[in-house]
């Protein structure tokens, strides 16, 4: 899912991948910012020579852009941790002369340990992600650049915050917030604030959905939207996901310090999120806060190629049952069109024909 | 539970130190066990945690993929899989670090590999793998999730630079970022344990590894140089890790040189076990676990022999580090990129054409066990001329094993590729 270009084409283009990358020094330095995402459904053969079949079809589908050639207009990439993979594949590919028109590479290896002390480390990372950003821009990026890119970013979370309270509201289905996310989530934050404002503004008009309003989980990311798709194919509507394009974008403003590179490290390791998190309850404690009001159920859903979520799921569902939150588990390929159905009829079993809009859902199983 | 049997084997062992090994480790752990029943307290750790910093804190430890090893050699494996999937675990959730969780999980009357794994006090991984932090919260103990930086500018043969440049190697910040985070770890154990590091004494321990591993270092030469291979590879690797979970002990040296002395005394001796070698493979990859007698059944048949594997010469190469002012960092270094050595590009491929060469090797056995960076190893060592054979298996989980599918595919491997090269 390409964003919209919004700067002059000669401005340089940034294509980065990964939950952690904080997108403040490219705006800083005027940059055109695309986010790589894995295309659902989409083909993975030109990366599957190099890549093995097991890994998750998000890193299979992003490897398979970058090696198709999509991504060589762009002055840089950069990939966090999540894509470690990609990040070691690429490189070798560069080293063995098999990808001569390959971007220059920078990964932003952000620890997200909550237990253990890596803000000094965090914070060289940051350093060099700006140096990298200045490199492609061919300029220094002044400090109080940053800061006001810090500032403008903070207006953009304010609206996103707006936005989840009308998904929770109910006046807007998953899926089209989603696409609305899609299209502004890295053009300049002066842009998004626009759009947001009108987006939201328009939603006040609106009458709320009368669907069930789920909370959703997955280990992949490309699912997402298929799911969207099967829960509200089957009546329902998510109203919130673990997952940065889409409720995730509505996190708190910047953590104050005088030092913007400072502020951005400690930002981005408070609001880091994917498979990289640890601990267990870190991992989880949004789910919970998400779960815990306005929400009628949950569903669960891990691909067959999962590695990392599926360790969780026992210990997430027990602790949203508690929360009285009825759960769905699914593992199914979301992929495909024949568990697209699957899916929906899952979820719709699951619903269940007395479910009354509002109220908790019984749980069929 | 079909998997439950007690199977049959041939015992093929030729070295004494086997016999010697199998001793100690029954002894060690009915004393760990004792030693638990008498209140003291363990830790459960992974494969790439710094263990030598419980052993100079005198805190007992266990390794993880060491019990698994154990649940897959007694054919449980299945059994706990199952287990598994039953609480909710999918099947495609990795096993090979998650079997010691099954068997906390095992309400059951069955009998448990070695009577069972005793309540840690302490759960120690690098890269949260498996069900680590489960078993953590499972027990009601503190788990610590190390994390490894990852090393944005990689170095193709870091095998030459791994014992004693490792600064370089590594880079200052990511070794830094490591040595912070054991830095937590020690206060934690000091906490937990109520015992105090010595350094002094962590350094004398790094210095028996370093010893250690230059005894494994002969043992591979002897296996790279000699005119045929003088032992089996299972009974390398067996004995290897055997001595690796207790690294840093005055018995682990002993059993180390007592190793390298019978395998240079049997290759002196021309004692060969395979006679009629005609073929020499590598074993890439984790190990077949389950079923390591597999690897020597084409001895006889065609003259095929296994001669490599990751765990001898990973001892050789990643864990001997010279340089011991600050050993704290010393050991961070170790580890730093460690794991992805094994199998991640540049590094996985570069490493294993360099292995395969010094090896006179013609050909290699990989599990397609879905490891990140399989194809580019497969590339690296093609383009050498080694031929190599998936074999589609799990190191350690017994229901994904067929042997007469697997037996018919190393025949066809070794009848069609590697005679067509040889």
């Amino acid at each position: 899912m390409a964003s919209a270009s919004y700067r002059p084409s000669r401005a340089p283009l940034v294509v980065n991948a990964g939950p952690t990358i904080p997108l403040e020094p490219f705006w800083a330095a005027g940059c055109r910012v695309e986010v790589v995402e894995g295309i659902p459904g989409g083909s993975t053969e030109a990366g599957d020579r190099y890549m093995e079949d097991g890994l998750e079809v998000t890193v299979r589908s992003v490897f398979d852009q970058f090696v198709r050639g999509t991504w060589d207009e762009a002055d840089l990439i950069v990939l966090d941790r999540s894509y470690r993979d990609v990040y070691y594949y690429l490189k070798e590919l560069v080293r063995l002369g098999l990808a001569p028109g390959l971007p220059k590479l920078h990964l932003f290896d952000l620890l997200l340990t909550r237990d253990l002390p890596v803000q000094r480390y965090n914070a060289g990372q940051v350093e060099m992600l700006v140096e990298a950003v200045e490199y492609a821009s061919d300029r220094r990026l002044e400090r109080a650049e940053l800061q006001n890119a810090l500032v403008r970013s903070d207006e953009v979370r304010a609206q996103y915050r707006q936005l989840n309270e009308q998904r929770r509201r109910g006046v807007i289905l998953g899926s089209e917030a989603l696409r609305h996310i899609a299209v502004i989530r890295a053009a300049d934050p002066s842009y998004q604030v626009l759009e947001l404002q009108a987006l939201n503004a328009s939603l006040e008009e609106r009458v709320p959905v009368d669907r069930p309003r789920l909370l959703l989980v997955t280990g992949d990311t490309s699912d997402v939207l298929a799911l969207h798709h099967a829960a509200e194919k089957a009546g329902a509507n998510i109203v919130a996901e673990d997952y940065r394009w889409g409720s995730r974008t509505a996190v708190a403003a910047h953590i104050e310090d005088a030092d913007p590179v400072a502020a951005i490290a400690a930002t981005a390791h408070r609001d880091g999120n994917g498979p990289e998190l640890t601990p267990f309850s870190a991992r989880i404690r949004w789910a919970l806060e998400a779960g815990a009001e306005q929400i009628d159920g949950a569903v669960l859903h891990v691909s067959p190629n999962d590695r990392v979520l599926g360790w969780y799921l026992p210990e997430l569902c027990a602790a949203l049952k508690e929360l009285g939150v009825p759960v769905l588990n699914l593992v199914e390929d979301a992929q495909s069109s024949e568990s697209g159905i699957a899916l929906h009829d899952a979820i719709r079993t699951w619903l269940g024909p007395a479910m009354m809009p509002g109220t908790r859902l019984k749980e069929v199983s | 539970m079909n998997d439950m049997k007690t199977p049959t084997r041939v015992d093929k062992s030729v070295l004494s130190v086997t016999t010697t090994l199998r001793a100690h480790q029954r002894e060690w752990w009915s004393d760990l066990q004792q030693r638990v029943e008498n209140g003291e307290q363990f830790v459960l750790a992974g494969a790439s945690v710094p263990h030598e910093i419980f052993e100079a804190m005198d805190i007992p430890y266990v390794t993880d993929v060491w019990y698994s090893g154990i649940v897959a050699a007694k054919r449980q494996s299945g059994y706990y899989s199952e287990l598994l999937e039953r609480k909710g675990y999918h099947a495609g959730l990795d096993r090979y670090s998650s079997l010691a969780y099954a068997v906390a999980l095992d309400e059951s009357d069955t009998p448990k590999p070695w009577g069972g794994l005793p309540r840690p006090a302490l759960v120690v991984t690098m890269g949260a793998v498996g069900g680590s932090e489960a078993i953590a919260r499972h027990y009601g103990v503190p788990h610590i999730n190390l994390e490894r930086p990852i090393a944005a500018h990689p170095s193709v043969a870091w095998w030459e630079q791994a014992h004693y440049a490792w600064e370089d190697l590594e880079e200052s910040h990511r070794i830094d970022v490591l040595a912070s985070q054991y830095e937590a770890l020690i206060e934690t154990c000091e906490r937990v344990f109520d015992r105090k590091l010595d350094r002094d004494r962590l350094r004398g321990i790094l210095d028996v590894v370093n010893e250690q591993e230059s005894c494994f270092e002969d043992v591979r030469r002897v296996l790279q140089t000699a005119p045929k291979l003088p032992v089996r590879l299972a009974e390398v690797m067996s004995q290897v890790m055997g001595i690796q979970w207790h690294r840093g002990t005055q018995w682990a040296l002993e059993q180390a040189r007592t190793f390298r002395d019978e395998v240079r005394q049997r290759a002196e001796d021309e004692l060969w076990i395979c006679p009629n070698e005609k073929l020499r493979l590598m074993y890439v990859g984790r190990g077949l676990w389950q079923q390591l007698e597999f690897l020597s059944e084409f001895e006889e048949s065609h003259g095929v022999v296994f001669a490599r594997s990751n765990y001898l010469s990973i001892a050789c190469d990643a864990y001997p580090h010279y340089g011991m002012r600050r050993p704290v960092r010393t050991l961070a270094a170790r580890y730093a990129t460690f794991n992805d050595y094994l199998h991640y590009p540049p590094w996985g491929g570069a490493w294993a054409a360099w292995e395969a060469r010094t090896h006179r090797l013609d050909g290699a056995v990989q599990l397609d066990s879905g490891d990140h960076g399989v194809k580019f190893i497969l590339r690296a060592l093609e383009s050498e001329g080694i031929p190599v054979l998936n074999l589609p298996t799990d190191p350690v989980d017994s229901r994904a094993w067929d042997g007469e599918k697997m037996r018919a595919l190393m025949v066809q491997f070794i009848e069609t590729r590697l005679a067509k090269e040889k």
